[in-house]
């Protein structure tokens, strides 16, 4: 694997490592890390969080990133880990890319 | 008035048996059946679908054992979508287990009710006291699915269908049921009922979706569907792992339940590191490319690193898509590093991608808002932002 491709998963992984942590802890999941995978629904089915989980997450992405959701962004960032993951990385690394 | 199967002989385009029960596969034409679910309403016969019912005081336990998920999460009108694994701890099939005052109901698509009769009979073992009927042939369903399909299904049932959270139903008289579910992404209700009783709901519908520009759809739309929003198939995904963790199915299994069936091989494996998974993969290029194919390879400078478990054409994203099976390493989303090496030997440049591929237009839409038919009301949140913004 070239180091350029090696460096942009290991970002990845760091982000979805972050992200599963905090989750567990903040909204008592009884899950393991390792037994959340990315492409997991947060809402519905999936993690199955509710309203109160949503404004949660939005504390999370302040609280562990630094990112402050603004009012009227797009909720769809919040549909499955993955999609979470690429919100974090598009709002804190884009700009520096 | 004639049976639903009668009306659909008549009148569908195409006719396809699964699970031994004939419903359509296609009404009228591609295009405008998948549009109908994506932008409007489908209306479909999903009757194929394996339906019984467990009664007694040990129903709960015999399914709690007999499926990955946890059904004791599961209260009046709410139902669990779960797996149900064999001894190894592979997926047999996808399944919704519905309770109804501790009744519950198993409907599941991709086992033919001999199967799933036996499979339940399989696990029983000392839970006695629990009678299984099965539904399959005397029940039909018949499903209205897409962004205004709850407004239709107000039409008939009443305003209560919006306060109907997702996987919940109602109980309604005579043995039918109002389910919200689908495996698509949109707004979805299945209406499970005495087959006497399809055909006229069918006609209802019909009549009633007019106005909402519904389209009467068969299944064949729900390869793409389903490759848009993946959902777990044995002619799809399966082909390739019926493992849950290689899959992403994770969170259909409950692992700290005390018991049920394919947990002990389920918790070896989870000790194991995982060497291949599931993960999406849109093509760079826009268009149809039938050069692509199940089976493709997948390379990243000249290594292989999987194959396409499931591809094709999505007309949302017009481009073709994929569900890709890499090496674990390599198996994460938002890589532009792979490729797909078609059987010409032509390399289709592409992205892996976090699943569901797009935003369905069901988000877009707030029952409570927004009307597909009420001239005084936005269609979506879109045209709301604009006028909005027009009157800033």
């Amino acid at each position: 694997m070239k180091d350029s491709l090696k460096s942009t998963i290991d970002q990845r992984k760091a982000v979805l490592d972050e992200v599963k942590k905090v989750l567990i802890e903040r909204l008592n999941l009884y899950q393991e890390p390792q037994d959340i995978d990315e492409d997991t629904p947060l809402f519905g089915s999936g993690l199955r969080l509710d309203s109160v989980d949503a404004t949660e997450v939005v504390v999370m992405l302040d609280m562990s990133f630094g990112i402050k959701v603004e009012e009227g962004t797009d909720p769809s960032f919040m549909r499955s880990i993955n999609k979470l993951v690429d919100f974090i990385i598009e709002q804190k690394y884009s700009d520096a890319a | 008035m004639e049976t639903l199967s009668a009306l659909h002989e008549a009148n569908a385009k195409e006719m396809v048996e699964k699970n031994g029960i004939t419903v359509p596969q296609s009404y009228s034409d591609f295009d405008k059946e998948y549009y109908a679910l994506r932008k409007n309403i489908a209306l479909s016969d999903y009757s194929h679908y394996t339906k019984i019912k467990l009664e007694g005081d040990e129903a709960f336990d015999l399914l709690d054992f007999a499926v990955a998920g946890d059904v004791a999460e599961i209260r009046d009108e709410q139902s669990l979508y779960t797996v149900m694994l064999d001894d190894k701890g592979e997926i047999i099939t996808d399944l919704y287990v519905m309770n109804d005052d501790d009744t519950y109901i198993v409907l599941a698509e991709h086992v033919d009710d001999a199967t799933m009769m036996s499979l339940l009979e399989e696990r029983q073992g000392d839970f006695e006291d629990v009678e299984i009927t099965s539904m399959t042939e005397s029940h039909a369903i018949v499903a209205i699915e897409g962004p205004y399909a709850w407004e239709l299904a107000t039409e008939i049932y009443g305003m209560d269908v919006i306060g109907i959270p997702f996987l919940g139903f109602i109980a309604l008289e005579d043995e039918q049921y109002l389910l919200r579910g689908g495996k698509h992404g949109e707004y979805g209700f299945k209406v499970i009922l005495p087959q006497e009783q399809a055909a006229t709901l069918w006609a209802d519908f019909e009549e009633k979706g007019a106005r909402y520009e519904l389209v009467k759809a068969g299944l064949g739309l729900h390869s793409i569907s389903r490759l848009e929003n993946p959902y777990f198939t044995p002619q799809g995904s399966g082909q390739l792992s019926r493992d849950p963790r290689e899959l992403q199915l994770q969170w259909m299994v409950r692992y700290d339940k005390e018991e049920f069936v394919g947990r002990d091989a389920l918790l070896e494996k989870r000790e194991q590191p995982l060497e291949n998974k599931m993960v999406g993969f849109v093509v760079e290029k826009e268009g149809e490319d039938a050069s692509i194919a199940v089976g493709d390879k997948v390379v990243c400078d000249g290594e292989e690193i999987g194959s396409i478990a499931t591809v094709g054409y999505s007309p949302t994203m017009k481009k073709m898509i994929a569900q890709a099976f890499l090496k674990a390493d390599y198996a994460y989303a938002g890589i532009s590093d792979y490729a797909i090496k078609a059987a010409d030997g032509s390399e289709k440049a592409g992205e892996t991608i976090a699943t569901p591929f797009f935003v369905n237009h069901s988000m877009l839409i707030n029952p409570n808002e927004h009307s597909f038919v009420n001239p005084d009301k936005f269609r979506n949140m879109i045209e709301q932002l604009e006028a909005k913004k027009a009157e800033a």
